[in-house]
């Protein structure tokens, strides 16, 4: 039972017909609730920053407990988390209750800039670290006051020895198609030595932003793999590349291809040639011997793509998608290529 | 500020209403929307909307804002789409047969005439379950109306004379979705003998209840599930309110039936079908619900891409809407516009909300948002409309969730709701509770995204759960606000800073901060606004152009500022056009909260 079904209940134990539920009433009950956890969080608090009690005693005060809500208490544990003296453990959690002040105080975040890329200190703190300045890279004040320190202290922190870092890292700095870190990553693609991921989250992250700089190698990767996850992967990215148009109509047409590359094929040519789209597919839909999911994502996309606002908007001649739509619709070996058939007849060509 | 109840100033503000014009509605840049009106049975009382199955029915469509055109106005009338039966049928003239019907509307506002039935076998199943919708026939065509109506051989309502008419906001049906803020109404005799007194009438919810229920009120009384009225024999009109009973939404369009019975005998007079409309968890949709707002999706994103430009905004908007004071109040129209143009596609369709702070395998999973990623990417069930996601030349869903689809984010440091809340401090201002900015927000970005779009700033809209985190966001703000009365824009308890940008300088309260500030990219500008000043440097592009104004003029001004998308249900200004949306579980506040 959901949460507002159970205050409706608390609050309209006697509500007769006609009556409504009083607002007035709900709101104290929230406000109650709120209060409440405030109490809890306060003693909680309380345990966890003196440091007179055991490390034990202290975590377990705040197991549950996903971040301070009342500033002193943040502040109590940003002094926690920032000092050397306290337990490893003890300033993991802190950094992780002091929710995200290192988004919005400047201070905290330079501090934060130090421990992250401190090789002396332990893997877990760096990585709390790390975690807390990629979340903060989310548009925050303190990142827009000093975008130049994020970068430089992620860039860091994308060589970092542990591979969780290095991967909080780079997943941050990928999303805002940050230069260095996508050299990085197309490094280690070219000479598997220097790799910081494995290579179908390099490729992944490489095109996360904007793949186009890199759709040679994405090319060669599609050719000459070194893994079939990587190819996949590299796929999934060229569907804005003309090049590779031919190259990825083959793929998705090659009976000897298992199912994820012809999918991702699939999607790709989808992404960058809606138009060509139906007829890429139709001898794969056609095929009955092809796998009956890929068939019905090929008739999905092609419906998507017909159905604007409303079907009678685009009003066309048929063409050989429809036609085939219509053969599948009366008669197909697979149910669910049929049903998917008669969904696009309805919704792209209701009678008029 | 003092505040004074909306009950107090009610009365007056009924009068202003009944006496303005409705406002214009664009939904495009410098056009204008198409108003209609539909009757069936060619008269405007909804008595006669009752239709027999293969026996035509007269009815007429006409424009009603004809001087906004040069041009006729070409529609589409059609049953809804993911509705099953019951099926209407239509024709130019003579006996109905095709289930769609495309008319011409003359922009002198005339009337056009075509024939309706019910499809051949069909039956409604209550009343008001048979829909028509009204589209404009254009590429990025929208839902200008719909009028719900019954199937059946005889209709429930009383011997004629005997015909009143209804009106929810204006004589179209496009404005008739309500949330939990009241809405005006009106009420009066199409038809009735002359010669005696006024009649009392009651406006109650059509029994049995469906999904979708209604309160009534006239201020100052406090809304109800039935209101008394007299109405004047003369035809005068009768004002009234109405609203979404809190914990009743709809489950479907046109599910909140609205009814008028005479006091003396309880006759039946009329009634008039309306949807409750509100967002709600999206972890808790019928299937049908769910579909619909995929559906939607789907099309707005693959149909003609009109997605893709709430991607171009946010992908630029840098410090505009985010790390600042307004990062609350620039989000708010910024979700609503995505939410309207869902809503031009299918208008029973809400913003439905993620509640990152609990668990949500209903959401994740493979006929929903996505299920856990296969080689970093969500997966899909093959018949998902979201399964053929492209954008920007990309294919698929990049989100590796740091957390299983049975899990909750609050175990891998995501704010409780009630934390969120509690957020402001023992004071409860906005200044503090802002900070909800990093965590949950920021952090659950981060969580989710995992090297996916969703994580960072430049990409996350191109995962259309983007949405869904922020109407979340969304709604914690609206909850915060109505637990402590956080909606007054003259106060610094609900937004800080107060006033406009002035030089020199302050980065947290630099251009578009301010409560008096224009927001981008509404307002058009780019680059340095002041040559010079660094507090007046927007984005070098402003995707979209102005807000397009609500369907049914319930939004926030063309250009909005965040003072003007504060007080979202607009409650201490009943009558007023409030920005036209609800959450299922933060209710109209009716009164200051202590």
């Amino acid at each position: 039972m959901t949460k507002i079904a159970l205050l409706f209940l608390m609050i309209t134990p006697g509500l007769a017909a006609g009556q409504v539920v009083n607002t007035d009433s709900l709101r104290r009950v929230e406000r109650a609730a709120i209060d409440r956890d405030r109490t809890q969080g306060a003693s909680a608090a309380a345990i966890f920053l003196s440091r007179a009690r055991p490390a034990a005693e202290r975590l377990a005060a705040v197991r549950g407990i996903a971040a301070f809500a009342e500033q002193q208490q943040v502040d109590g544990a940003v002094a926690v988390a920032l000092d050397s003296a306290e337990p490893v453990a003890i300033r993991v959690r802190a950094l992780q209750l002091a929710g995200g002040r290192a988004g919005v105080d400047t201070t905290f975040s330079r501090r934060l800039f130090a421990l992250a890329t401190d090789r002396a200190t332990s893997t877990d703190l760096r990585n709390e670290a790390v975690t807390q300045l990629a979340f903060a890279m989310f548009g925050s004040a303190a990142m827009h006051a000093q975008l130049d320190a994020f970068l430089q202290t992620l860039r860091a922190a994308a060589r970092d020895p542990e591979i969780r870092i290095r991967r909080t890292a780079l997943r941050a700095l990928a999303g805002y198609g940050d230069g260095p870190a996508l050299t990085l990553l197309q490094e280690g693609l070219l000479s598997p030595q220097a790799a910081l991921l494995p290579p179908a989250e390099a490729v992944q992250l490489l095109g996360l932003k904007d793949p186009a700089p890199f759709y040679e190698l994405l090319r060669r990767l599609m050719r000459e793999p070194p893994d079939s996850t990587t190819r996949v992967a590299a796929i999934r990215l060229l569907g804005g590349d003309t090049q590779s148009r031919d190259a990825l109509a083959h793929v998705l047409r090659d009976v000897r291809e298992s199912p994820t590359p012809r999918q991702a094929a699939l999607g790709a040519l989808a992404a960058g040639d809606p138009a060509g789209l139906p007829q890429n597919v139709v001898p794969v839909v056609a095929d009955e011997a092809a796998p009956s999911d890929l068939r019905v994502r090929a008739i999905k996309a092609v419906e998507i793509t017909r159905t604007s606002r409303d079907p009678r908007v685009f009003a066309r001649a048929p063409d050989e998608f429809d036609r085939v739509m219509e053969r599948l619709a009366a008669r197909s070996a697979a149910a669910a290529v049929q049903a998917a058939a008669k969904t696009y007849l309805v919704r792209t060509r209701a009678p008029r | 500020m003092t505040r004074t109840s909306w009950r107090t100033a009610a009365p007056t503000l009924l009068l202003l209403v009944a006496q303005c014009a409705r406002p214009a509605v664009p939904t495009r840049p410098a056009e204008p929307l198409a108003r209609v009106e539909l009757q069936i049975d060619n008269t405007a009382t909804q008595a006669d909307d009752y239709v027999p199955a293969g026996t035509s029915t007269p009815a007429r469509i006409r424009l009603l804002n004809p001087t906004e055109f040069t041009v006729p106005v070409p529609v589409t009338l059609k049953n809804l789409d993911f509705q099953p039966a019951p099926q209407l049928v239509f024709a130019t003239s003579g006996t109905p047969s095709a289930a769609t019907l495309d008319l011409t509307l003359p922009f002198d506002g005339s009337w056009v005439p075509f024939a309706v039935a019910g499809g051949a076998g069909q039956a409604s199943r209550r009343d008001k379950d048979a829909v028509i919708e009204i589209l404009e026939r254009r590429p990025d065509g929208i839902v200008l109306g719909r009028k719900a109506l019954m199937i059946a051989k005889s209709t429930p309502i009383g011997p004629p004379p005997w015909r009143v008419e209804i009106e929810v906001g204006g004589v179209e049906t496009i404005d008739d979705y309500v949330a939990w803020r009241p809405v005006p109404a009106r009420i009066r005799f199409a038809a009735a003998p002359g010669g005696g007194p006024d009649v009392p009438v009651i406006v109650r919810n059509m029994a049995p209840t469906t999904a979708g229920r209604l309160v009534f009120l006239v201020p100052p009384a406090a809304p109800a599930t039935t209101l008394n009225l007299t109405l004047p024999r003369n035809g005068s009109w009768v004002s009234f309110f109405l609203a979404g009973d809190f914990g009743h939404p709809s489950a479907t369009d046109k599910d909140a039936v609205l009814e008028v019975v005479r006091v003396a005998d309880t006759q039946l007079l009329g009634r008039e079908a309306v949807m409750v409309r509100v967002r709600k968890n999206a972890n808790s949709l019928t299937t049908d619900e769910r579909d619909r707002f995929l559906y939607a999706i789907a099309r707005l994103n693959l149909g003609l891409g009109n997605y893709l430009v709430h991607q171009q905004i946010h992908a630029v908007t840098s410090s505009q809407g985010h790390g600042g004071p307004a990062f609350l109040a620039w989000h708010r129209p910024y979700i609503l516009r995505y939410e309207r143009e869902l809503q031009a596609i299918d208008p029973s369709v809400a913003l439905h909300y993620w509640r990152f702070d609990q668990a949500a395998p209903t959401i994740f999973a493979t006929n929903f948002m996505g299920g856990p990623p296969s080689g970093g990417q969500a997966t899909f069930d093959a018949t998902n409309p979201l399964a053929a996601w492209t954008i920007e030349g990309f294919t698929g869903i990049p989100r590796n969730p740091g957390y299983a689809p049975g899990q909750s984010p609050t175990a891998f440091g995501i704010s409780t709701e009630t934390a969120t809340l509690a957020m402001g401090g023992a004071g409860n201002i906005y200044s503090a509770f802002r900070n909800m900015e990093g965590n949950p927000h920021g952090f659950i970005h981060g969580l989710t995204g995992g090297g996916g779009w969703i994580g960072s700033v430049p990409t996350a809209a191109r995962d259309p759960l983007f949405f869904m985190l922020h109407a979340n966001v969304d709604r914690l703000w609206a909850k915060w606000q109505w637990l402590y009365g956080r909606d007054d824009e003259t106060s610094t308890a609900s937004y800080d800073p107060l006033g406009a940008y002035t030089a020199p300088c302050v980065f947290t309260r630099r251009l578009g901060q301010n409560a008096d500030d224009h927001m981008w990219p509404w307002d058009g500008t780019t680059g340095f606004v002041t040559p010079g000043d660094p507090c007046t440097q927007r984005p070098p592009v402003a995707p979209g152009g102005a807000l397009p104004a609500a369907i049914g003029g319930w939004g926030p001004p063309v250009i909005p500022r965040p003072r003007d998308v504060l007080d979202y249900d607009r409650w201490r200004l009943l009558g007023s056009t409030g920005l036209g949306y609800g959450y299922d579980d933060v209710p109209y506040a009716q009164t200051t909260p202590p």
